[in-house]
């Protein structure tokens, strides 16, 4: 029996530094691949693989985040006032995953998925727009502001605009966390990229520091509601924040988009696997 | 002339103060992440070089499709938790930096509060101080999730 144990927990391991490495490559973060692996491949109940990964989507958007805060190009306004929003849509979401039959769940993961591919293929927004005015909200709340890009080797002024939509896809992007156990970092890129209008590395530096605090919150629910089982938790969280570590050192030697387009083809096989799972084809 | 001078010696100092809040950011969050994940390191390391959770040893099979909804196979609450640390069990130890984990964020946020206020950002301090309530609300919530 020890030695199973031994072998079961070094190939959850290994499973989740080979997704964290997938998916920061990928653009996405680690978690949307630990569920669909740990559940296709390692056949553990639903609720549990959503419950180790949205422990370790913390740690690996924390363990980020440190480096974020440093180069000043996260608007920590626009994230606490957004993050509002995500959070009681990830309470919603954990209470959802507690009702919701487990195929609705996995077919919601197929098609979270499916949409994740997108912005891999195509680039959502724009690196710097322009002629976009405060909204009145925004105005009240000065949530505009300025980042030095290092590239472009100027300082970048930026308005904010869209505020009510970006809420509103605020709140679903929360929802889909809660209930899947996944950052949804994409879906949080889309509400401040194309909806709010922020320039891309805001967007996205942002969107890390929202992750972690809306993870936190479907997190406790899954916790102390006993969905983390320390077995497969422990292995996960550490397998995971490696993965995502190494992904994040792989990628600022490579940055092509080949590289990209590859891992769109990896994400839309465990799409399919997922669907085919939630309709019951799946053997 | 002088004016200027006296400006420019805020500014620098609004910036040394901006340099000291993100400094202290960023520790937070890596210090917090590696005690963390030493403690489920080492809780893991024990389970596995003893063969015992400190619980009920089910085999593995079974060991990964329970949850604490079965008795006595991992602790979930706090005041177990600590017992079961206390006494060195390995799948405490590994549920206590998890918890540790967890809270990270909320201390985030409980710091971000203390920046806006040093910032005089009123607005903003409300806003921080309504997501921490919210997650506490939620920890508070999970009660009804067992």
């Amino acid at each position: 029996m020890y030695d199973s144990s031994l072998i079961y927990i070094l190939l959850i391991l290994v499973a989740s530094i080979f997704a964290g490495i997938i998916g920061s490559l990928a653009g996405l973060g680690g978690g949307v691949l630990i569920v669909p692996f740990l559940t296709l491949y390692f056949r553990i109940p639903i609720s549990l693989a959503i419950g180790a990964s949205i422990v370790s989507v913390i740690a690996t958007s924390s363990g980020s985040a440190s480096a974020y805060v440093k180069d000043k190009i996260s608007n920590i306004r626009v994230g606490t006032f957004l993050v509002l929003f995500t959070t009681t849509g990830a309470i919603l979401g954990a209470f959802l995953e507690h009702i919701v039959p487990a195929k609705i769940i996995y077919i919601t993961f197929g098609i979270v998925l499916l949409i994740s591919i997108i912005p891999m293929i195509r680039k959502l927004g724009s690196e710097v727009p322009e002629a976009v005015k405060n909204s009145p909200f925004a105005e009240k709340m000065s949530l505009n502001s300025t980042y030095h890009d290092t590239i472009l080797k100027r300082d970048i002024k930026y308005n904010v605009t869209g505020m009510k939509s970006g809420s509103a896809i605020m709140f679903i992007a929360g929802i889909i966390s809660g209930l899947l156990g996944i950052g949804s970092g994409v879906f949080k890129v889309i509400a401040m990229d194309i909806a709010m209008k922020l320039p891309i590395k805001v967007s996205t530096t942002t969107s890390n520091f929202m992750i972690g605090v809306t993870a936190a919150a479907s997190a406790g629910i899954y916790f102390f509601g006993g969905d983390v089982n320390p077995f497969i938790a422990a292995p996960v969280a550490i397998g995971a924040l490696v993965g995502a570590m190494t992904g994040t050192k792989i990628l600022m030697k490579i940055r092509s988009s080949t590289v990209r387009k590859i891992f769109a083809v990896i994400i839309l096989v465990v799409a399919i696997e997922m669907l085919l799972n939630g309709v019951g084809l799946r053997v | 002339m002088k004016a200027q001078t006296r400006e420019e010696r805020l500014e620098e100092e609004k910036e040394k103060e901006e340099t000291i809040t993100t400094k202290l950011l960023s520790h937070y969050l890596i210090w917090s992440v590696v005690v963390s994940i030493a403690i489920i390191a080492f809780g893991t390391i024990e389970y596995l070089s003893t063969g015992s959770t400190g619980y009920i040893n089910l085999p593995v099979l079974v060991l990964i499709k329970t949850n604490g909804s079965v008795p006595g196979v991992f602790p979930h609450y706090l005041p177990s938790i600590i017992i079961g640390t206390i006494h060195l069990k390995s799948f405490a130890i590994i549920q206590l930096g998890i918890l540790v984990l967890l809270l990270t964020p909320l201390g985030r946020i409980f710091l971000q509060i203390f920046i806006f206020m040093k910032e005089k950002d009123r607005a903003f301090v409300t806003v921080a101080t309504t997501v921490f309530l919210i997650l506490l609300l939620s920890l508070y919530l999970s009660r009804f999730f067992t």
